[in-house]
């Protein structure tokens, strides 16, 4: 497979939050705002890409019993150093993410592209596919970022945006508009490609 | 035998990598951490004491240092000139999500200043609300001379406006806030000076 | 007995207050995943109680009897994640001798309790919380408690909804995610029970 269809198969064709539904605890507990949807999908995607990197190298090193072991060790190794640089660097970012930053080692998107691609591809195809699942995490964390801080809290990455008359719907950045706004956008998006399939 | 032997060897290694990798980092980043610590705390104590040029740390009387859920850090003098204006106080308060960080500034006239929040836990975008100038701004202006407790309608003049669905962290927050002014009463105004 | 009182607070606010999967969004995977009939839900609900009850107890000694001592605390990570590996391992090899029927039921979700956020997550909380042991396991306890009253709770509506007429575009994941939006509405009544 070409690189360039690699990269794309991850932000849209099997984007792992609308199409794979993985990786659901982070998108609904940072999405409160968009810029902590921003921060934790690039985090992700640094491990991501680097951990397929070093598991694609390593997938002949290690024998197939102990290769979830194996993966664990290398996704928690890449956590705690993005924690540990984030802490020196992006301080406040870092503390908006909280207990979600050493979580990543969960994210099942990690182990699952470990497991699902990585283990059994070529070193550059693996960081394509880091790449690309990364940014389509990013960008489906940023969009359910978007419209629940626009809606319950009428800023965007902080701006202003609605106007001042407009009373913001706080359920939208409590748990409830986490899960309702995540449900209907996958509702949206299944009638869309629905539609587009009969037109074919 | 020999191939157990040598799978756990494997996993052995890649084990021995990651440790040095993380400590490599952990060493690098130690540095940085520690100054982006001190920076914001130097930020913090001029942000709520504004009136102040320099700062010098107070010894802190243990008896009085810690109430029901909060406990005193850091009390710094802050001078204009030869002059007193006022005390910074670092707090850490039980919040929903585990310490919250509170800075207090209390001037000479026996009045908050302002408040500022550091570090915390809290639910982003509820309890996290907390660190936004809409709900510290409330405690400037406040007397020293009376504990402070949060409703969650209009607040009167004793009184602290919850931030909307957050009742736990602005009751932790303005606890913290409260030992602050307890202390000052006691200690640093109506008892001995320093 | 206020030491009591605060343990007993602990369990209600963790099954109810700040229901780990309603209100905290830890262990939402498996949520959605194994939540289509209650006897599984049960048993996947036993299954994690089990795995983060003990998962609390080890990480406890794991964080203070080796990792502060040595001063290793950016260590937590990868030795808690590694611990609850170990132990998942364990607890497969338990439920695959003692009932066969209940890990053919569970499948590939037995494994998958180790990338359940809900068990990292309560360890790092139990420390964050700087909980003592006791403390540590009720709020372990009581986290999985509350995971297997949502899951339960969620079966058992969506056993009700494969008999509804639902649209297409919304079946599966989505109305089962707004699903959980209403049950969470209905969960966030409980916020004002401690004080």
């Amino acid at each position: 497979m070409k690189l360039i269809n690699i990269i794309k198969n991850g932000i849209i064709n099997e984007n792992p939050t609308f199409r794979l539904v993985l990786g659901m605890c982070p998108t609904l507990a940072v999405t409160t705002a968009a810029a902590n949807g921003v921060g934790m999908g690039l985090a992700t995607a640094f491990v991501l890409i680097c951990s397929n990197l070093v598991i694609s190298l390593i997938k002949d090193f290690i024998s197939s019993q102990v290769r979830i072991p194996a993966f664990i060790v290398v996704a928690a190794t890449f956590v705690t150093m993005v924690g540990m640089l984030m802490e020196a660097f992006v301080p406040a970012l870092y503390e908006s993410l909280g207990l979600f930053i050493p979580l990543i080692v969960v994210n099942c998107i990690i182990l699952g592209r470990a497991e699902a691609f990585a283990s059994k591809n070529t070193p550059a195809a693996a960081v394509a596919d880091g790449l690309g699942m990364g940014l389509g995490f990013t960008l489906s964390l940023t969009t359910l970022g978007i419209i629940r801080e626009l809606l319950g809290a009428g800023t965007v990455f902080g701006v202003q945006v609605m106007p001042q008359s407009f009373n913001p719907a706080v359920i939208m950045i409590l748990p409830p508009g986490a899960f309702i706004t995540l449900g209907l956008l996958l509702g949206l998006l299944n009638k869309l490609t629905a539609k587009t399939a009969k037109a074919e | 035998m020999s191939d157990i032997l040598k799978t756990g060897l494997r996993l052995f290694i890649i084990t021995v990598i990651a440790a040095v990798c993380m400590g490599i980092t952990n060493l690098a980043t130690q540095e940085p951490i520690r100054m982006q610590q001190i920076k914001a705390m130097n930020e913090a104590k001029r942000a709520v004491l504004p009136q102040a040029e320099e700062f010098s740390e107070v010894n802190i009387l243990a008896d009085s240092a810690e109430s029901d859920g909060a406990k005193i850090l850091e009390i710094n003098a802050g001078k204009s000139g030869n002059e007193i204006v006022g005390h910074t106080f670092k707090i850490s308060a039980n919040g929903y999500g585990g310490d919250i960080e509170i800075i207090v500034g209390i001037n000479a006239e026996g009045k908050i200043e302002a408040v500022q929040i550091g570090a915390h836990g809290e639910t982003p975008g509820l309890g996290a609300k907390v660190k936004e100038k809409s709900f510290v701004d409330q405690y400037h202006g406040k007397e020293a001379a009376n504990p402070l407790s949060v409703t969650k309608t209009s607040a009167m003049e004793h009184e602290i406006q919850a931030v909307t669905g957050a009742t736990v962290s602005s009751s932790a927050v303005t606890n913290g806030v409260n030992l602050a002014s307890e202390y000052y009463r006691e200690v640093l105004n109506g008892g001995g000076q320093q | 007995m206020d030491y009591v009182g605060k343990l007993l607070l602990i369990l209600l606010s963790t099954i109810l207050v700040n229901n780990f999967v309603l209100s905290r969004f830890l262990g939402i995977c498996p949520f959605l995943g194994v939540s289509k009939k209650i006897s599984t839900a049960m048993g996947m609900g036993a299954a994690v109680t089990f795995v983060m009850a003990l998962a609390s107890l080890f990480t406890y000694i794991v964080q203070y009897a080796i990792l502060e001592p040595l001063g290793l605390e950016y260590l937590q990570t990868i030795a808690f994640i590694l611990v609850i590996a170990a132990l998942v391992q364990f607890v497969e090899m338990v439920i695959q001798k003692m009932s066969p029927t209940l890990y053919q039921a569970l499948g590939v979700y037995l494994p998958l309790i180790t990338t359940n956020c809900a068990v990292l997550g309560v360890a790092i909380i139990n420390i964050q919380e700087k909980y003592d042991l006791l403390q540590t396991l009720f709020n372990g306890t009581g986290a999985a408690l509350g995971f297997t009253l949502a899951i339960v709770l969620m079966a058992g509506v969506r056993e009700r909804l494969e008999l509804s007429d639902i649209p297409e575009p919304l079946k599966g994941f989505p109305i089962t995610l707004i699903t959980a939006g209403l049950m969470s509405v209905a969960f966030l009544g409980f916020q004002g029970l401690i004080k």
